[in-house]
């Protein structure tokens, strides 16, 4: 208590760390609102600037960029169906619908709110609950890694609406294209065709920019101007009311342990911690709501799960940095080298050799949630003018805003190109009604799905059964089933029915 | 659909396997998948000429202007091929030039401002405070 207590003043009485801190978690934001600069990206450009910093203001500084990116990315998904990060894929669903209503300043006070409490949610998990969910992640194997895959997967099921063949096949051509490359086990190249560019794989950054962004521009390009209708927004209450927060409380807890759960597995992502929340929260919560509003169509807890779930990952994804030592995210690779930088040796012995490093850590997440949740409150009146510019306007700047995000992943024009074909392929599927989010979904999960089954089935002799002699990946499997054919059983059941009460009606 | 999950099939089935790796091979998940969607497109078609498919009927009420579709996307291409020999300045400024046109914009000092006013912001941002990397002219 006395040590946390000194962190503190020590915080207080340094406004360059506090200054730090802010900064970090500013630029955290704008980096998540703007398609294809992820989390990762956003530490690894700006750690050269922590160099000249003391170890808690260097770190403190990344940890706000870390935090600032999972608030961002929901702002341009909410605004223009265009997610700043895949972690806010899910967000969007919900969010852009209640734009079309005209209530995206209480779409983005509900995902600010809801991130701001998974992510102190996550922080208090972490301080309390770091041994006990190191050792739960070490239990993860490939039978569970596998079975999470297809748990973030089955959710394609909750999202493609009433056409579960077109749904399927769109998820179909996702994991197909995550194929495509060096094969995971043995190194060969599979379905490159002598490419030296598709020999690392297709990069989803630019099939996500491509399939949202660049769809939106294309469909805008050919239709009319009168036809997009810009709704009037209404300012009155972005805050989620008292009634709101009790609807939405359950998914923003339920998105915190998910998320810090998931971000405490090495590999797993925000993305898939998203998935995972809002395919959790379809299940626990009333198919319509008092409302008469489904999942899809601006639901309040479609929005609030994920976006609590994915913020709790930067919690999460410390647990096994700090534990361990060992970086479970991406954007915690960038931290572990910063950790180098400062001669700061994450692992066991760390929260004896460096508490206050620790404590330090545990104040600057907080902080900066507490900071960013009070900017973007601020400033959604100002995020929601964006709707109200011109789209011959807008569109040309976010044309060039995808064109970055694509070409800043690796400096290689081959990415623009990349995500002109996925923007082609968006608007085609678009128009045939194909649902897109599938193919993302496919994309991300395929790799991680494949490799562990193709583990699983090594180790256990092709025997695939063996998946559901582990607990942890029987239970997952039984979950991702029941959740991949109960919305394909009610959807047909219910055409039976009313086909059959129109047969009987008509005799 | 139907045709493109053959061919995506055909490739699957192109995909060598280890001889000891026969079940857990690299052709497992793609022959696998692209097989699944070969069935879905064959049920999604029988359904759709069984029973007539709705969605198919509506009839569209917004015109559609293919060839600023077809413009832009050559536009881009043209600009991922020239980017790093043109540099990011000139190249983009070009693009968001013709694009303000496609999108409807006639004044051309409203273009120019709008091409140049992006270019030279996103620059700053990106390439000055950010630290990224933005090609520079390099023909000559």
């Amino acid at each position: 208590m006395e040590n946390i207590s000194q962190v503190v003043l020590s915080a207080l009485s340094s406004p360059g760390q506090i200054l730090c801190l802010f900064t970090g978690s500013l630029l955290g934001v704008i980096f998540g609102a703007l398609p294809g600069l992820t989390a990762p990206l956003a530490m690894a450009v700006l750690l050269p600037a922590t160099y000249t910093m003391e170890p808690q203001t260097g770190l403190g500084f990344l940890l706000g960029v870390h935090c600032g990116v999972g608030y961002g990315g929901a702002i341009p998904g909410i605004l223009l169906k265009i997610p700043g990060t895949p972690a806010a894929v899910m967000t969007t669903l919900d969010g852009y619908p209640m734009t079309e209503k005209g209530l995206a300043g209480k779409a983005i006070g509900i995902a600010v709110v809801s991130s701001f409490i998974g992510g102190a949610l996550s922080v208090f998990y972490l301080m309390f609950t770091a041994p006990f969910l190191s050792k739960f992640a070490l239990k993860f194997g490939p039978h569970e890694y596998f079975a999470m895959g297809v748990c973030g997967l089955s959710i394609t099921s909750s999202v493609i609406g009433k056409s579960w063949t077109k749904g399927f096949w769109s998820a179909g051509l996702g994991i197909l294209l995550s194929t495509v490359g060096f094969d995971p086990l043995t190194n060969e190249p599979r379905l490159s065709y002598g490419s030296m560019r598709l020999l690392s794989g297709i990069p989803f950054i630019p099939v996500m920019i491509g399939m949202f962004g660049l769809t939106r521009v294309f469909v805008c390009l050919t239709t009319k101007q009168h036809d997009i209708k810009v709704c009037k927004q209404d300012m009155a209450g972005v805050l989620p009311t008292w009634r709101d927060l009790r609807r939405i409380i359950k998914g923003i807890v339920q998105g915190s342990i998910v998320g810090t759960i998931i971000g405490a597995l090495p590999g797993a992502s925000a993305a898939i911690a998203a998935f995972i929340s809002y395919d959790i929260q379809t299940k626990i919560s009333p198919k319509i709501d008092g409302n008469g509003i489904a999942f899809g169509e601006g639901r309040l807890e479609g929005i609030a799960a994920p976006e609590s779930s994915n913020n709790s990952v930067s919690g999460g994804s410390l647990i096994p940095l700090l534990t361990f030592g060992i970086p479970g995210t991406s954007a915690v690779v960038v931290l572990l080298g910063a950790f180098m930088m400062y001669d700061i040796t994450p692992g066991p012995l760390f929260f004896t050799e460096h508490r206050d490093i620790a404590n330090s850590i545990y104040l600057s997440m907080l902080l900066a949630n507490i900071f960013i949740f009070f900017v973007c409150l601020a400033g959604i009146k100002l995020f929601i003018k964006i709707l109200y510019i011109p789209t011959n306007y807008l569109m040309p700047v976010i044309l060039i805003l995808c064109v970055i995000g694509a070409y800043g992943m690796s400096n290689d024009p081959f990415h623009i190109i990349l995500m002109v074909i996925f923007g082609i392929v968006g608007y085609f599927f678009e128009k045939a009604s194909i649902p897109q989010l599938p193919l993302v979904l496919g994309l991300i999960l395929g790799k991680m799905i494949e490799e562990n089954l193709r583990q699983v089935l090594i180790l256990d002799d092709n025997n695939i059964f063996m998946l559901f002699m582990h607990p942890i990946s029987a239970t997952l499997l039984f979950f991702a089933l029941a959740v991949f054919f109960t919305p394909i059983i009610r959807t047909t059941y219910k055409t039976f029915v009313t086909r059959e009460g129109n047969h009987n009606g008509s005799v | 659909m139907v045709i493109a999950s053959s061919v995506l099939l055909g490739m699957s089935l192109q995909i060598k396997d280890a001889p000891h790796m026969r079940l857990s091979g690299s052709s497992l998940i793609p022959v696998t998948v692209s097989a699944a969607m070969l069935v879905c497109s064959i049920i999604r078609c029988a359904v759709s000429v069984a029973i007539k498919d709705k969605e198919a009927t509506q009839t569209q009420t917004i015109n559609h202007n293919y060839r600023r579709l077809i413009i832009a996307i050559i536009l881009l291409i043209a600009y991922a091929l020239v980017l790093e020999s043109i540099g990011f300045i000139v190249s983009s400024a070009i693009l968001l030039a013709v694009l303000a046109l496609l999108f409807g914009l006639i004044n051309p000092l409203k273009i120019l401002a709008l091409s140049l006013s992006v270019t030279l912001g996103s620059w700053l941002l990106f390439a000055k405070i950010f630290g990224s990397y933005l090609p520079s002219f390099t023909l000559f």
